[in-house]
């Protein structure tokens, strides 16, 4: 028999003190385990802290915040860039002649459980945004082609062969103000008519047409214009 | 399967079990807690040498660290594309990874634990000085070279006492590199910290593999260790092979009052005979 009971470990003998340790170590990872949610394969995801919602019988098509998110995202005011999307068809009429297609930071959000590497993931030091980290990305598209959307809301980067998303402007090096929930969003900032705004309530998440809401105010309808509500999915 | 369905439906132990491993440290050190050693004691002929909790603690080292070996070098052919075929083979490797993660974490930390209340047992693997050069006399001895037989040799011989040290440290440094790979699986890691850590585990994967090669052969395959081989799975050893082989260790089981000189011997003793040869 050895002597372990007789030596002391911090005033309480070892035998004891592995015993509370080990008992502590498995508390704590029975309250981590139940922290994830039953069947699926990642922990429990934090809702964005903001979100952006468009009136697409308000915009103009002008692609001003397409080129502006290129812009402070890249350096460069490139269309192929931009992480919003901006379609027109010039065969439809108003309103469904401009779709705008935002990332909608879904609650739970497929694209990030469907990356294999984690480069998909919530930021909790960014109002838990959902963004990838190019660093991680290997390229595999899985989460374009997760995204339940049309267009996709992940877009191939062909100059750096990686996916890139909305971050809401958090990591935007070319733009002098902060971005991210709270901060600025340039697509919002520039856009000339108001188009685009950014809320810090999630909209309905089984409503698909609940991030094209109505911007235009009574000044828009004085112009001529209408001001009916347009139900319209993306 | 189609695309983006992959990363959604394929199981990775990694990913949805992340705290079985966890939880298996700390029950590896509970068991320790409640486990109660026993010291080596002559019986019938044969020596108690390694006790039950020593040879759980062997057995799942080696178990996990073969899975984890031939898992982790198949994860390895699989970063060429043209090897690659689908999803299933990565997970499988993953998931292998996993189980001998577990067994290799298990028999570590159970021997960490059985450790830190029996600190007597860590000076025994531990080298001293002298046991390189012991080292050396006694391969040297046994390949004929010398016929010189250098100290006594332990419970423990002085080559296994030096190969202690980088071993531990491979143990430790692929276990805590594991650990953290593993977290990105749950939290976001700094795309640094995971790359050190992936890089760190890598080579010491490759250490480990060569030293693993000795440790085989020197415990195993030669012919002289067959009786300590025996041992691991038995726990017994033929006193007449500590006798002729491990004679500091025999002598301190003789001062220890646990094992017995034989007859032949007490007589030799009598007529003033020495009782270590």
């Amino acid at each position: 028999m050895s002597n372990s009971e007789e030596v002391k470990f911090g005033g309480m003998d070892r035998r004891s003190f592995l015993k509370a340790l080990a008992a502590a170590g498995i508390a704590a990872t029975g309250a981590g385990a139940a922290f994830m949610l039953p069947g699926t394969n990642i922990m429990v995801m934090p809702n964005s802290k903001g979100f952006l919602v468009v009136d697409m019988g308000k915009c103009m098509g002008c692609d001003t915040c397409m080129m502006t998110c290129s812009l402070v995202h890249h350096g460069e005011a490139s269309l192929s860039l931009s992480r919003i999307q901006i379609q027109q068809d010039a065969f439809q009429s108003w309103p469904n002649d401009i779709h705008m297609a935002v990332c909608h930071q879904c609650e739970d959000a497929p694209c990030v459980k469907a990356c294999p590497v984690e480069a998909d993931h919530v930021d909790v030091l960014f109002g838990n945004i959902r963004t990838i980290d190019p660093d991680r990305c290997i390229g595999c598209t899985q989460c374009i082609d997760a995204c339940p959307w049309l267009p996709k809301r992940l877009q191939w980067n062909p100059e750096t062969n990686k996916v890139q998303k909305c971050d809401l402007c958090a990591n935007t090096p070319y733009l002098r103000d902060k971005g991210g929930p709270g901060g600025t969003q340039s697509c919002v900032k520039v856009c000339p008519v108001g188009a685009i705004a950014y809320i810090d309530k999630m909209p309905d998440q089984d409503d698909t047409t609940a991030y094209n809401v109505n911007l235009r105010n009574k000044a828009w309808k004085s112009l001529g214009m209408s001001d009916e509500d347009i139900k319209r999915e993306g | 399967m189609k695309q983006g369905d992959a990363g959604q439906s394929t199981l990775f132990l990694f990913d949805q079990y992340w705290w079985i491993i966890f939880l298996t440290i700390f029950l590896a050190l509970l068991y320790s807690a409640y486990t109660r050693r026993k010291d080596p004691h002559c019986v019938g002929g044969k020596v108690l040498r390694h006790d039950l909790a020593a040879r759980i603690s062997h057995w799942f080292n080696a178990g996990g660290i073969l899975i984890l070996i031939f898992s982790g070098l198949g994860l390895g052919f699989l970063m060429f594309p043209r090897l690659v075929e689908g999803t299933e083979g990565a997970a499988l490797m993953f998931n292998l990874h996993f189980v001998g993660a577990v067994l290799f974490l298990f028999g570590a930390v159970y021997w960490v634990g059985n450790t830190f209340l029996s600190p007597k047992r860590l000076e025994e693997h531990s080298p001293y000085k002298g046991s390189l050069k012991d080292a050396v006399i006694h391969y040297a001895h046994m390949a004929g070279l010398t016929k010189k037989e250098g100290g006594l040799t332990g419970k423990y011989e002085a080559s296994e006492r030096l190969a202690f040290i980088p071993l531990t440290f491979l143990a430790l440094t692929m276990g805590l590199s594991g650990l953290i790979k593993m977290s990105a699986h749950i939290w976001h890691l700094p795309s640094g910290l995971t790359t050190f850590a992936t890089v760190t585990h890598d080579w010491s994967t490759i250490i480990l593999v060569i030293l693993l090669v000795f440790h085989v052969v020197l415990a195993a395959v030669v012919p002289w260790a067959w009786p300590l081989l025996k041992s691991m799975i038995t726990g017994w050893v033929p006193v007449d092979f500590v006798r002729s082989h491990h004679k500091g260790w025999y002598k301190e089981l003789l001062e220890e009052g646990v094992c017995e000189l034989p007859e032949s011997n007490k007589q030799e003793k009598g007529k003033g005979g020495d009782d270590v040869k």
